[in-house]
């Protein structure tokens, strides 16, 4: 993501909402429409109004790819792979699938929000299996 | 459809100079980059370089290319205006030459740009990071989601790019200063292990250390100099949103592009003899042949299988091997091969006849789009 969208402030409140649990990204305030990730003005409306509201977790797989050789040294634990998620609420999101394993993906896949602890850092990710 | 402010015959390239492409230990790029403005200079036949009033280069990503100030003072001139692009990629830069010129800002640019990166020949392109939570790194990664989503729609498969490469080796085979000339069954392909499935290695342009440059005159100039001038007729650009937009990695950016190309120089797909795509990837090849309708939607494999795009096909695709194949400007050697083709200079490689050359490009994380259409004189 290019800097200057770069919300730290944001993004770090993003983080805590999920090491309590909770799934929330920012709504506009104004027009209610929802974006991902964090910045600072909505890019409906460019109201600067806006809030953390929860959101189902739930999503699509609207495509995906496997790393199956190491094309950077900090990520050499393949294969894994990267999904674009499409969310019930409209923003679309890069993530991993933890629970598929190779040639275990398909777009239109219907995915669930998983919240996870990686490097000391809750972070988001999605599973294939309704974890409810 | 707007219109654009130069006309057909205003912005002529009058000279290109290739260095060879590769794995050049040492070199610096400026030295490269002054080989190839050398050679553009006699190719263009221009004995006097101080008349050079315009010197853009570019920069990429990784901070690799010239800074065009250096350039110059390399070359002992003083332009009026000099200026680069960040991802300055071929057409990008071209487009910025050519609207000097079409204004009345400069009379003859010098459009330049070498690199000489660690890892030539080894290393994949394209090393960046796009999230590091979730290890999305290399920009490859684009072309490998477009991919998966295009065989999931329209049923294609992982042969119709290997196919796109084995094209790309066949030309490259005529081309000497090609990095990559040796020839390449599909079946070669097909045993190679995945890197970015459905992407192998063979999908993904690798780094190579070279030089081009290219020569833009005012029309007026250009039929004064040595070789026969060839016109940029009109260009187009869109760029798009990132993810937040539905099938983002089909580069639907491309179909905008089309229009204002096509519009500006009151063409169509049919009307072009020879396409020239960067190429950073294989998947490159099938979206832009589907989005700029060479062909319907969906149906790029079996115009790829036709043998189409290959040596005597209907629309040869990158003559010169693309940057699968003879090394990775980031689309600036596209544009040398472009103005060899409608000169006839091709030699074995030669499309017969050709008149009119398209350009396309895709750029970032298929955000940017540009399509280019060239004139023999």
């Amino acid at each position: 993501m290019a800097d200057v969208l770069y919300d730290k402030e944001s993004d770090e409140a993003f983080r805590a909402y999920l090491s309590k649990g909770e799934i929330r990204l920012q709504c506009c305030s104004d027009c209610k429409g929802f974006r991902y990730p964090p910045r600072f003005a909505c890019p409906h409306c460019l109201s600067r109004k806006w809030h953390w509201e929860k959101v189902s977790g739930e999503g699509v797989i609207e495509t995906y790819l496997w790393y199956c050789q190491p094309v950077d040294p900090r990520f050499a634990d393949v294969p894994y792979n990267v999904a674009v998620v499409r969310l019930a609420e409209g923003p679309a999101i890069y993530a991993n699938i933890t629970d598929a394993v190779l040639d275990d993906l398909k777009i239109g896949q219907p995915v669930w929000a998983n919240i996870e602890t990686r490097n000391g850092r809750p972070r988001l990710s999605f599973v294939r299996e309704n974890p409810s | 459809m707007r219109e654009q402010i130069w006309s057909k015959h205003d912005v002529a390239i009058v000279g290109v100079g290739t260095t060879r492409q590769g794995a050049h230990p040492g070199v610096s790029p400026y030295e490269l980059a002054l080989e190839a403005i050398e050679a553009a200079l006699a190719d263009a036949g221009i004995d006097d370089r101080t008349r050079i009033d315009g010197m853009i280069t570019a920069r990429q990503l990784d901070g690799s290319g010239i800074d065009p100030l250096d350039v110059s003072r390399l070359l002992g001139i003083a332009p009026r205006v000099t200026g680069y692009l960040d991802y300055g990629t071929g057409g990008f830069s071209n487009q910025y030459g050519a609207m000097l010129i079409a204004t009345g800002v400069c009379d003859i640019v010098v459009c330049a740009f070498a690199r000489n990166p660690p890892g030539a020949l080894e290393a994949f392109s394209g090393a960046a990071t796009y999230d590091a939570d979730i290890g999305l790194v290399n920009a490859a990664a684009a072309s490998a989601f477009g991919w998966t989503q295009h065989m999931a729609r329209y049923g294609t498969d992982e042969a119709t790019l290997g196919r796109v490469v084995v094209t790309a080796r066949k030309f490259a085979a005529m081309n000497p200063i090609a990095a990559w000339q040796e020839s390449l069954s599909l079946e070669e392909y097909l045993a190679q292990p995945y890197v970015i499935k459905p992407l192998r290695s063979l999908d993904i342009v690798k780094v190579t250390a070279g030089g081009v440059a290219l020569i833009m005159a005012r029309s007026d100039i250009a039929r004064d100099l040595r070789k026969k001038p060839v016109y940029l007729h009109a260009v187009g650009r869109q760029q798009t949103p990132d993810i937040g937009e539905q099938d983002h990695f089909l580069c639907r950016g491309m179909r905008s592009a089309a229009a204002q190309v096509y519009g500006a120089a009151g063409m169509s797909p049919a009307d072009i003899d020879v396409l020239l795509v960067s190429d950073a990837s294989t998947v490159a090849i099938p979206l832009t042949l589907e989005n700029y309708g060479f062909c319907e939607e969906g149906a790029s494999a079996n115009f790829i299988a036709s043998g189409a795009i290959g040596p005597g096909g209907a629309l040869p695709v990158n003559p010169h091997g693309g940057q699968l194949s003879e090394g990775y400007l980031v689309g600036w050697l596209h544009h040398a091969e472009m103005v060899r083709q409608l000169r006839g200079e091709c030699g074995a490689r030669q499309v017969p006849g050709a008149k009119v050359a398209q350009y396309t490009t895709t750029g970032r994380f298929r955000e940017d789009y540009l399509s280019s259409i060239y004139v023999a004189d």
